[in-house]
């Protein structure tokens, strides 16, 4: 019987070890480029500009969230610009009122206000590492990505405000770049403590009732 | 034989004249500059003192010392600029010729440091596009008060050099970059390639009217003075 226990303690303790082995070992960086689209949406609460569509028909595979990302975008006279990512290709303010679309917490100001930039959000990727997405926000990204298998991405700032978000420059197209690190890990305290609770609760029970057995047989 | 002199002497500044426009294109003044991009509110009132638009800098242009002698009668402009596609029309933001070193162009509108042209740079002209593109205009008719203007705001400069700013009157997002950033994706890795840009801004001018006047009146000075030397010996005795 203890070496039946002994055995499911172990088990518990094995799939928990797997569990975190498997967590950090299976991460994965996707990357995706296009022209600007700068349609401009200017409502009474915000001025949104589309920038455009990415990852058409990428795999969102055993993945769970987006952890972290880089954005390079090209734009002039910005100030605290948020990205906003996820389904919302007809319109943002509709989207972010249906919560199809979600703040990454990148937010982009231009290094001076009398040129037009291309900004990397946090910093070169050679030097500055990604920026964490909060993870609600890193959720519902890639939930959006496995069900549409594409992505939309907004630049959006106070209405009326002056920011400029070019589709070209001269001749040439005017680009956005992103690069999200995603990850199968289960941050959720929710789900750690679900496995790891019972695990410690039958090892802790294990332990009384050997203890039980070593007093019984001592006293007999 | 005075009056030869005079003729001659009227000819000579005549011929001058024309000499001195066609060694300077026939008065097409010409300026190019680097584009300057400081952008400012505009159109602002006590209520709403962020203004209801803005203007951008597009630069400090130089026509030459005695660029306040002329008349300027028509006026065009190159300049590289990121317009709303709501900018047509009446709402097409227009040029404004101020002062240099102008900081608030309400306050030089105001006080005669600044003359608004009826030069609009609009969004649905050539190439039309949600991007960076490079505008030019065509000549528009400067009005005589304009051109006064523009002879004093630049008469207050010592190297009479004038500053051009793009206006509206109802738009914050509009961008005159001094330079313009590509992003070029090489081997999946971002590299980026700038360019500095410039405007021309073209003056078409005629002398001021004084000199006008005078190559005028000189040759005909001359002529009367002839007639009126020449009319004793030839007139017909008086019979009466």
């Amino acid at each position: 019987m203890n070496f039946i226990r002994t055995i499911k303690s172990g088990l518990t303790l094995t799939c928990l070890l797997i569990l975190a082995i498997h967590s950090s070992a299976r991460a994965d960086v996707i990357t995706d480029f296009a022209q600007q689209v700068a349609k401009v949406e200017n409502t009474a609460s915000s001025r949104a500009v589309y920038l455009g569509r990415l990852f058409n028909n990428v795999d969102p595979g055993p993945f769970r969230r987006m952890e972290s990302m880089y954005a390079i975008v090209t734009i002039a006279q910005a100030t605290n610009v948020a990205l906003f990512i996820g389904d919302a290709s007809a319109g943002f303010e509709a989207a972010r009122a249906a919560n199809k679309v979600f703040d990454s917490g990148l937010r982009v100001t231009t290094a001076t206000q009398d040129r037009t930039e291309v900004v990397f959000v946090p910093g070169d990727p050679n030097v500055a590492p990604p920026q964490d997405i909060p993870i609600p926000a890193g959720l519902g990204i890639h939930d959006s990505l496995a069900l549409n298998r594409r992505l939309d991405f907004w630049l959006v700032g106070e209405s009326n405000s002056g920011f400029t978000v070019p589709s070209t420059l001269g001749t040439d197209p005017a680009l956005f770049f992103i690069e999200f690190h995603r990850t199968t890990s289960v941050p959720e305290p929710s789900s750690l403590a679900l496995i790891a609770i019972p695990a410690i609760g039958s090892l802790m029970r294990m332990r009384r009732k050997k203890k039980l057995l070593a007093k019984v047989e001592v006293n007999s | 034989m005075l009056s030869n002199v005079f003729k001659s002497f009227g000819f000579a500044l005549l011929a001058l004249q024309l000499l001195m426009g066609s060694s300077k294109a026939g008065y097409v003044f010409t300026s190019t500059v680097e584009q300057n991009g400081t952008k400012v509110d505009f159109k602002k009132t006590p209520q709403n003192p962020a203004g209801t638009g803005s203007a951008s800098k597009i630069g400090l242009f130089s026509f030459g010392a005695d660029a306040d002698q002329f008349d300027y009668i028509r006026a065009k402009i190159r300049v590289w600029a990121q317009l709303p596609s709501e900018a047509i029309g009446d709402k097409a933001p227009y040029i404004i010729i101020a002062k240099s070193g102008t900081l608030d162009l309400d306050l030089a509108l105001t006080v005669g440091d600044a003359v608004r042209l009826d030069l609009r740079v609009s969004y649905d002209m050539f190439p039309s596009s949600n991007g960076v593109v490079e505008k030019q205009t065509e000549l528009e008719s400067v009005t005589l008060g304009q051109s006064l203007a523009i002879a004093a705001i630049m008469a207050k400069d010592p190297d009479r050099k004038v500053e051009a700013w793009l206006a509206s009157d109802d738009f914050k997002a509009i961008t005159v970059p001094a330079s313009i950033d590509t992003l070029q994706i090489v081997n999946g890795r971002p590299t980026i390639v700038t360019k500095i840009l410039t405007s021309t801004l073209t003056l078409e001018a005629v002398p001021e009217p004084s000199t006008i006047a005078l190559f005028l009146v000189t040759p005909w000075m001359a002529h009367t003075w002839k007639r009126r030397r020449t009319r004793p010996a030839n007139s017909k005795p008086n019979i009466e």
